[in-house]
């Protein structure tokens, strides 16, 4: 796998320490009830800028995940119903889905409040139908 | 610079991709709530930023009013829209009122669960600022035409800066409002407050 494009204006390793894996599921946030390309672009993607600090670099150019487990699940609802509670009309729906082979490399990087984050980093190649779909739920299912 | 910003003491309450909930003090010291509402089509994030009383702000961080509450009882309600570098495009001054009901919080949402240091940090940094402001006692009664110490009411606290304004009024200020009688505690009888002075 070439990861050219992200380290493209950047002298920081982003994917030093990351490896690939193909089959724990993971968990991103998107708007609707399908992935468009949009829900896949990274912070950085969409024009986010900021210097010197490589934790925060990669961070803005990897997208966000969860790995979705029995472990995590509950805390992972938690966090976004919060967030939904908050702003209802930002990205409702749950993502669910597994790696495909060279879709990309990933890093667990948790948060203070978030212990089952990770970090994407889509390879040269990556296309949207590199991630095999497990399931799409809607965050609002859950308040049931 | 506009009321909305923040420019000290931000804190992030909730962090999601975003900042998703985040409090801090503006220029003038008055506590600021924002939280994020969406992205738009034109690759925009949207802000509710809201100028919120100290009682407000700690009714919310100590979870005894809701997010929504919050925003109904909010001094000033701006919709601020921003690019992917944070940078101010737009705002809108806006009343409760006049919200799309599509962007109103849940009504069972409340703050997340916060350090009560935060809370603390938050409650005393106003009033130390608050009462540094009223340092001169010959405004006395902007004192308590203001909502900063909404549990005294006027005749007690004008008793408070009368007892003291003859030797140390800025100190007796301050002692009211940390860390030895604390904000929650000012409603409290003169007795009380008497007794816990007494050991200072």
């Amino acid at each position: 796998m070439e990861f050219e494009s992200i380290h493209v204006d950047t002298d920081c390793n982003c994917i030093y320490g990351a490896s690939q894996d193909i089959d724990s599921i993971y968990v991103r946030k998107i708007s609707n009830l399908e992935v468009l390309e949009k829900d896949l672009k990274s912070h950085w993607e969409k024009g986010t800028r900021i210097d010197d600090d490589c934790n925060l670099i990669c961070g803005y150019k990897g997208l966000s995940i969860n790995i979705w487990n029995e472990n995590s699940q509950k805390s992972i609802i938690t966090k976004f119903l919060l967030t939904f509670g908050i702003s209802q009309k930002s990205k409702s729906s749950l993502y669910i889905f597994k790696f495909k082979e060279n879709a990309g490399l990933l890093k667990h990087t948790p948060t203070k409040d978030d212990e089952h984050h990770y970090t994407f980093y889509k390879s040269d190649n990556f296309k949207p139908e590199m991630l095999e779909k497990v399931e799409i739920k809607e965050l609002r299912s859950f308040l049931e | 610079m506009e009321n909305f910003i923040i420019t000290e003491k931000y804190f992030v309450l909730h962090f999601d991709e975003y900042p998703i909930l985040f409090i801090g003090f503006n220029e003038k010291q008055q506590i600021v709530i924002g939280s994020f509402l969406y992205e738009d089509e034109n690759e925009k994030l949207l802000f509710f930023y809201s100028i919120v009383s100290n009682t407000t702000a700690i009714n919310f961080l100590n979870r005894h009013i809701t997010y929504l509450e919050l925003l109904k009882c909010a001094i000033d309600i701006y919709i601020v829209k921003k690019d992917y570098n944070y940078q101010v495009v737009t705002f809108d001054k806006i009343t409760f009122e006049n919200i799309d009901p599509e962007l109103l919080p849940i009504g069972t949402v409340y703050s997340p669960l916060v350090d009560k240091e935060i809370i603390d940090n938050f409650q005393n940094n106003y009033l130390s600022f608050h009462t540094q402001k009223y340092f001169d006692l010959s405004m006395p009664t902007s004192i308590y035409k203001n909502d900063h110490f909404p549990y005294l009411d006027a005749e007690k606290f004008e008793k408070f800066v009368n007892v003291k304004s003859n030797n140390n009024a800025i100190s007796y200020l301050v002692v009211v409002a940390k860390p030895i009688i604390r904000y929650r505690d000012a409603h409290k009888s003169k007795k009380y407050i008497d007794k816990k002075l007494a050991h200072v």
